[in-house]
């Protein structure tokens, strides 16, 4: 089964996403999203990239390092980025079981969200169909390598 | 160096600022309500009204005055009254008078009263053109696009929800709060007539009043707070602060400013969101039916404290709009500050603690209120983050 956050995961939501009636719901949906996702089961922290055209993605980048991953940590913000967010794989798997709200995760000192906020408010709509795709996708959330998938790019060095 | 802000930092370099509603301040204002409506290219050819209130609002004679005002000129007609909307509002009824609303083709909704009346009118303006239940539109931007415009009469000093893009009523079976914010929920209009409060009684100007300072001072340190929301949020507090004692009193003046403060602190805060006060204020209002503005002023100077070591030059500033000249340290003035509205609470005749207005104080209940709270929306915005160990004492001593 693919295993959660990892390049597999990316590429199943990434087919998914082409579909036109996904690119409708989010057609809201322009520019670069970053999520940054720490300390996962297998010992990396993890960034996924999404570069958005009116729903359409772009771009998707995908990199991992061992944790803590110090570069991708102190990365700052930049305002060529639309959002980023930044939690623990616990957080971030348990999102995507349902198990806290979104809400509860933004109120959470662990999840951090950068970008306009009343921008990423209005976006909520888009947000909620992306987040309603990627958790269809039949995933296990722990596992300690993922060195049987294909595709899988190194890891970067810390 | 200016005296208030200690020309501060700039924090934020993306952000934006939003008031779509028109404001119209002045005495007599609603006895000329129609004209005010007919020189508004928008608004002139409305005919077909519906005038929303409650019974408090009525009996203070207020309504008879907004009637007058419309049907001065001949254009426009209230086809529909509604004057029994309950406190805290109810998703039921405004599904019921959305069906009204199509029924008799209202065009235009007036809303006369507090947060709960104008709340009301939000939730009719968005059914009354797209149908369905409350519940539809749960969460934030869930309303399609542009609905039926709301003129809003406020006649509370508190909740700011004339110049709002949020509404919230109740859902009498499950007890709970139903939110909703979009862009398309800013009251087309504002109409500010001192004449609509002089009714207001002290306890309601004290308890709206004291929720009026919980948005300027929630919005001056939100973690969304900007210069512009800062300009206001910083002139409401000083104005509300100077009086809200004298409001209390019916001094007119005093009256009228805590009006215009009280609309300047809601345009601060639908742009830089309130905090912890208010998730909290959510929760025990919701959950003990205390009302809103008494939470607050319960809460606020508990977070003030809690939230003061996250950005102590914030507290600082709104310490000297209130009055503090001293030259010390921010976290010092900050505790200064929070005296005041200690103070000013104690003067309102506001109770210290939750357990003085039924709020049992054993642990579940403590650990319930911390639960929801931490869970509520206005969270993300408190510039302060929490978890359960560090909120518990907060609750705790508020309760
Ligand atoms: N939408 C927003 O932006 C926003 C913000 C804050 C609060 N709220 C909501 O607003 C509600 C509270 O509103 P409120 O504090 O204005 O109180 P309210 O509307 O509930 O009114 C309180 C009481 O005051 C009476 N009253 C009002 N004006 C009067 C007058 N001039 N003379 C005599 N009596 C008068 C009413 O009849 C009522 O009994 C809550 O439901 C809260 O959730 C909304
Ligand atoms: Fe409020």
């Amino acid at each position: 089964m693919i295993k959660y956050y990892t390049k597999a995961w990316q590429d199943e939501c990434v087919r998914r996403m082409q579909a036109p009636e996904f690119e409708a719901k989010v057609k809201k949906l322009n520019g670069l999203f970053v999520f940054r996702v720490l300390d996962c089961p297998d010992g990396y922290d993890r960034t996924m990239q999404w570069t958005f055209s009116s729903g359409k993605l772009v771009d998707v980048k995908y990199a991992k390092g061992v944790a803590p991953w110090q570069q991708l940590r102190d990365e700052p913000f930049s305002t060529a980025m639309i959002m980023r967010a930044t939690c623990p794989y616990q957080m971030m798997a348990a999102l995507n079981k349902g198990e806290i709200s979104p809400l509860k995760a933004l109120t959470s000192p662990h999840y951090k969200l950068e970008g306009n906020k009343a921008l990423l408010m209005q976006l909520m709509p888009a947000f909620n169909a992306w987040n309603q795709l990627c958790s269809a996708v039949e995933v296990t959330y722990e596992y300690s390598s993922e060195e049987d998938e294909q595709n899988e790019p190194p890891a970067a060095s810390s | 160096m200016g005296f208030i802000c200690k020309n501060e930092k700039l924090e934020r370099f993306d952000f934006g600022f939003f008031l779509p509603t028109q404001v119209k301040f002045g005495k007599g204002k609603v006895a000329n309500l129609a004209t005010e409506l007919q020189i508004e290219n928008d608004l002139a050819e409305k005919s077909t009204a519906m005038l929303i209130t409650d019974r408090g609002v009525a009996a203070a004679g207020l309504v008879d005055k907004v009637l007058a005002g419309i049907t001065s000129t001949a254009t426009i007609k209230a086809a529909v009254v509604y004057d029994s909307v309950p406190s805290d509002s109810d998703t039921a009824l405004v599904e019921e008078l959305a069906s009204q609303v199509q029924a008799n083709g209202i065009d235009l909704i007036i809303a006369v009263g507090g947060g709960s009346v104008i709340d009301t009118a939000k939730f009719v303006s968005v059914l009354g053109i797209y149908g369905g239940k409350a519940k539809d539109y749960e969460g934030g931007f869930m309303v399609p696009g542009p609905c039926i415009p709301v003129i809003a009469i406020p006649t509370t000093v508190g909740t700011g929800s004339e110049v709002t893009f949020i509404a919230v009523a109740k859902d009498k079976e499950s007890g709970l709060k139903l939110p909703i914010a979009s862009p398309y929920l800013y009251p087309r209009m504002a109409v500010l007539d001192p004449e609509m409060v002089v009714s207001l009684p002290a306890k309601l100007v004290a308890q709206t009043g004291m929720d009026a300072l919980t948005h300027a001072i929630e919005a001056y340190v939100s973690t969304e707070s900007q210069p512009f929301s800062d300009a206001l949020a910083l002139k409401a507090t000083e104005m509300i602060y100077d009086n809200i004692l004298a409001a209390t009193q019916h001094d007119s003046d005093a009256l009228a400013k805590m009006q215009i403060a009280a609309t300047m602190a809601g345009i601060a805060f639908t742009n830089a969101p309130v905090g912890a006060t208010h998730a909290i204020s959510h929760t025990v209002g919701a959950l003990y039916n205390i009302h809103h503005g008494l939470a607050n002023a319960i809460a606020l100077p508990y977070v003030m404290e809690f939230n003061l070591e996250a950005c102590p030059s914030r507290y600082a500033s709104l310490a000297r709009a209130m009055g503090i000249e001293e030259r010390l340290s921010d976290i010092e003035i900050g505790l200064r500050g929070i005296e005041l509205v200690k103070e000013l609470r104690r003067k309102l005749c506001i109770p210290e603690r939750f357990r003085e207005v039924g709020v049992p104080t054993d642990a579940d209940t403590i650990d319930k209120i911390c639960k929801l709270a931490l869970e509520d929306v206005s969270m993300a915005f408190n510039p302060r983050k929490a978890e359960m160990a560090d909120f518990r004492p907060l609750i705790e001593k508020s309760i």
